[in-house]
């Protein structure tokens, strides 16, 4: 019997299958995804890009970038702290209570905790289910008291200080081609922008890596550069004992201006963390100028 | 059932075959070359930071790129087109029909490999691994596949002379189909309209999973199931299990590929991470049917057999592979279903309320991903596995389309052992080295750097195990060279390259 026919439509069958699953579905569920608002008021995401740095994702994709670093934050978890917002009218009961759900705190603190207007965070760095329960103890005062659980991501890319919080679909509407990578030989690169604000020291690591990071395995990148001594806007490396005068070429200023555009974004609806940690979204996406 | 097949018969199927697979087999290893000298430049920037860094296009990503994309689609692509289409028309005692097409077809694939790596050392890759060679080029490429792999269908569909399928042919023929579909769908997706955010992304990893875990795999897988019972000389141990294999590979092998702490929703992550597991059951089969296709003693005397250590390696590279990939999925499943097996942890403490913010599932902190066991698999799977198959394959292939010996015994020998070197030199650290960041990178959190010491020094180590490939792809490539200049042009061959007896054969073979 010829089973060839059986064969053409049984691959058929197993591919569409993957498509509708792997393609389909995730297209539907996340491909027409906006830039929208962000968990706070006043704050857009994903920002649009300065042209410079715009053009600069297309030096990073034709130097391969991505085949060292990789441009995406996990999060291991969340963890969760507990505030008390507002104390309401029976104080004394609000302390008794929040040393029965934390008795590590001593009565001073607490009743010096109730009585502070900003708010007191009585308990830190505990599991849902716990921090559930110390809210709905000491909710049940009653008395217009009111508490708030303040969510943390936790993991080891937020310990290394990669990122706030892990990252998301949403973050990268902006990118084409999106560069996720897969290998860490160097570090993550998601918030670069908010860990190495300042250009001078990018174009420094480009043109000799070792000279800023000891020990860096990166290659040297010294034709995004001329050597131009005396120019204006010029930048200094020291390699070894000699220096160089270096202006960045075109390319290197917008792949410079693309790596100071890689922050990890605000508050998000899908990622909670707690409030004080968002300032990325307020500060102005500085225009990089070259060289100072 | 027994193969009765007439010699002129096997004559004609090689005849008609002898100058595209030539043309494909020659090209594939000049390609394996070429790969292997840009991965030897590659890595000697691990070693001076500063080696051509004036040079914007021998700058590493784009040396890195061009090698293994030379890897892919110059040799194991074409290689394994080269394979199936023999294998076709050889199981099916069926004459290659338009061998002109076929021939064209593998000079334009030829002409799209080589514009696409100049198009990625100029700085136009596409950003996506696997997937590197420019737009512009992939329409070539996909017509030149079509009409290689499209006439070798028509062959199988039009000309076979049996009926009955060997299992091989599932495996080759449902491979042949696949690569097409998978390669418009991502030019449609990636380049022509490209999706958004982190669906391209999907799709890249939809099309890399797509392309290793089925494409490659159900290539080697049948040439492994024709090769091994020929070259050993016993009968396929069982149809039933290789059933099971191309039935499970083919549904569940798609579905992986994502990995655990993709920004992409959480199902998916989930999802791969049970197809890994699952796809222990093809792997088990065709381990098994292997195993007991030999029979014990042949395990241990086929080592000895000129041929049959290339099949053996790449059965035992495909399993381990296939084992080394399910291990960190396999726990990570455990560990949701059983937790206290895996961490001594009470089941309660898993959290249930709240389950939209917790980590989602099967990414606590994974242990392989962005670690180098992910390249090394990939070495071991391309190389190790497939690679070794399409050597022995090639080398048992090219004296019966020829009609002649190989010219040298001794440069086989030599390929064997430097890729054997080859191998062991750039997998063995890479694992090493990803073991040792995942355990790091779990444990000590403090610096990043410190992390990474070990593991650049483990890919420093690795140019020995590339400039043992560039030595066994450079014999390979001689071999294969040689054999058809003997052949096409004796009057040109130096004397010292001619060998007694050699050239009587080819005048008794073109006779």
């Amino acid at each position: 019997m010829n089973r060839g026919p059986l064969l053409f439509l049984g691959a058929f069958f197993a591919l569409s299958l993957s498509w509708f699953g792997m393609i389909l579905s995730p297209q539907l569920q996340i491909g027409s995804q906006n830039p929208g608002a962000a968990a706070d008021l006043g704050s857009f995401h994903p920002a649009p890009r300065s042209g410079d740095a715009h053009a600069g994702l297309q030096v990073y994709r034709a130097a391969g970038c991505v085949y060292c670093h990789s441009q995406q934050v996990g999060q291991g978890g969340v963890i969760f702290d507990v505030a008390l917002t507002k104390a309401g009218i029976f104080t004394d009961d609000v302390a008794t209570a929040i040393l029965r759900v934390n008795s590590d705190l001593g009565r001073a603190v607490v009743s010096n905790g109730v009585g502070n207007t900003n708010g007191f965070i009585f308990m830190r760095d505990v599991d849902f289910q716990t921090a559930d329960h110390a809210m709905k103890r000491v909710n049940e005062v009653g008395g217009n008291v009111e508490t708030a659980l303040i969510p943390k991501p936790t993991g080891r890319d937020i310990k290394l200080g990669w990122g706030a919080r892990r990252s998301v679909a949403r973050d990268y509407l902006h990118e084409y081609p999106v560069q996720l990578g897969s290998q860490r030989i160097g570090p993550d690169l998601t918030n670069i922008g908010n860990r190495r604000p300042d250009p001078a020291w990018h174009y420094r690591h480009l043109f000799a890596p070792k000279s800023v990071v000891s020990g860096s395995a990166m290659p040297e990148y010294r034709y995004l550069f001329e050597e131009a001594a005396g120019a204006e806007g010029a930048v200094t490396v020291k390699v070894g004992e000699k220096e160089h005068q270096v202006v960045p070429t075109e390319k290197g200023r917008h792949l410079v201006a693309y790596l100071l555009s890689l922050r990890n974004g605000p508050r998000l609806f899908e990622t909670p963390m707690p409030k004080q940690a968002k300032p990325q979204a307020t500060i102005a996406v500085a225009e990089p100028t070259g060289a100072q | 059932m027994s193969f009765v097949l007439t010699e002129n018969r096997l004559r004609s199927v090689n005849e008609s075959c002898r100058g595209p697979l030539m043309l494909m087999f020659i090209s594939a290893a000049a390609w394996l070359v070429i790969s292997a000298a840009f991965a030897c430049l590659a890595s000697i920037r691990f070693h001076s930071a500063g080696f051509l860094a004036d040079v914007s296009w021998l700058t590493y990503g784009r040396v890195h790129a061009a090698s293994t994309n030379a890897l892919i689609y110059g040799f194991a692509i074409q290689a394994g087109l080269g394979v199936a289409t023999w294998l076709i028309c050889r199981i099916g005692q069926a004459r290659l029909a338009g061998t002109t097409v076929v021939t064209v077809g593998a000079g334009f694939w030829n002409l799209g490999v080589t514009l696409g790596l100049m198009g990625i050392l100029c700085g136009g890759s596409t950003g996506f691994e696997g997937f590197e060679i420019p737009g512009q080029v992939n329409l070539m490429l996909l017509a030149a596949y079509i009409s290689i792999a499209g006439f070798a269908l028509v062959s199988f569909h039009h000309r076979r002379n049996r009926e009955e399928l060997y299992p091989s042919l599932w495996f080759i023929v449902a491979a042949l189909f696949w690569f097409p579909w998978i390669f418009t769908t991502a030019n449609t997706l990636l380049i022509g309209a490209p999706v958004r955010g982190t669906m391209q992304a999907v799709v890249a990893w939809w099309y890399a999973n797509n392309l290793s875990a089925v494409f490659f795999s159900f290539i080697g897988v049948g040439a492994l199931l024709y090769f091994i019972p020929k070259v050993s000389g016993r009968a396929l141990f069982s149809r039933s299990y290789l059933l099971l294999a191309f039935w499970v590979t083919a549904i569940v092998a798609p579905f992986g590929g994502i990995p655990a702490d993709a920004p992409v929703p959480a199902w998916m992550p989930s999802m791969s991470t049970v197809a890994a597991v699952l796809m222990l059951v093809p792997v088990i089969a065709i381990a098994m049917t292997v195993h007991s296709t030999l029979g014990q003693e042949k395990c241990v005397t086929g080592w000895g057999d000129s041929s049959l250590k290339f099949f053996l390696f790449g059965a035992l590279a495909f399993v381990f592979g296939g084992l080394l990939n399910a291990v960190g999925p396999t726990l990570e499943v455990v560990n949701h279903v059983f937790p206290p097996l895996y961490n001594g942890s009470p089941a309660a403490e898993v959290p249930g309320l709240g389950g939209q913010i917790e980590a989602p599932p099967f990414s606590q902190d994974n242990f392989v991903q962005f670690t180098l066991l992910t390249p090394a698999l990939a070495q071991l799977a391309l190389y190790g596995f497939l690679g070794m198959t399409l050597f022995g394959a090639i080398y048992h292939i090219v004296p019966q389309l020829m009609g002649d010996e190989l010219p040298s015994a001794a440069w086989k020998e030599l390929h064997w052992k430097a890729s054997l070197a080859g191998i062991a030199l750039t997998v063995v650290p890479l694992v090493l080295g990803g073991i040792y960041q995942g355990g790091q990178w779990n444990e000590s959190l403090r610096d990043f750097a410190s992390t990474t010491a070990l593991p650049i020094n483990m890919l420093r180590a690795g140019i020995l195990g590339h400039l043992a490939l560039l030595l066994g792809a450079t014999a390979f490539l001689a071999n294969l060279k040689l054999i058809y200049w003997r052949k096409c042009c004796p009057c040109c061959v130096p004397s010292f390259l001619r060998v007694a007896g050699g050239e009587d054969k080819t005048a008794e073979a073109s006779s």
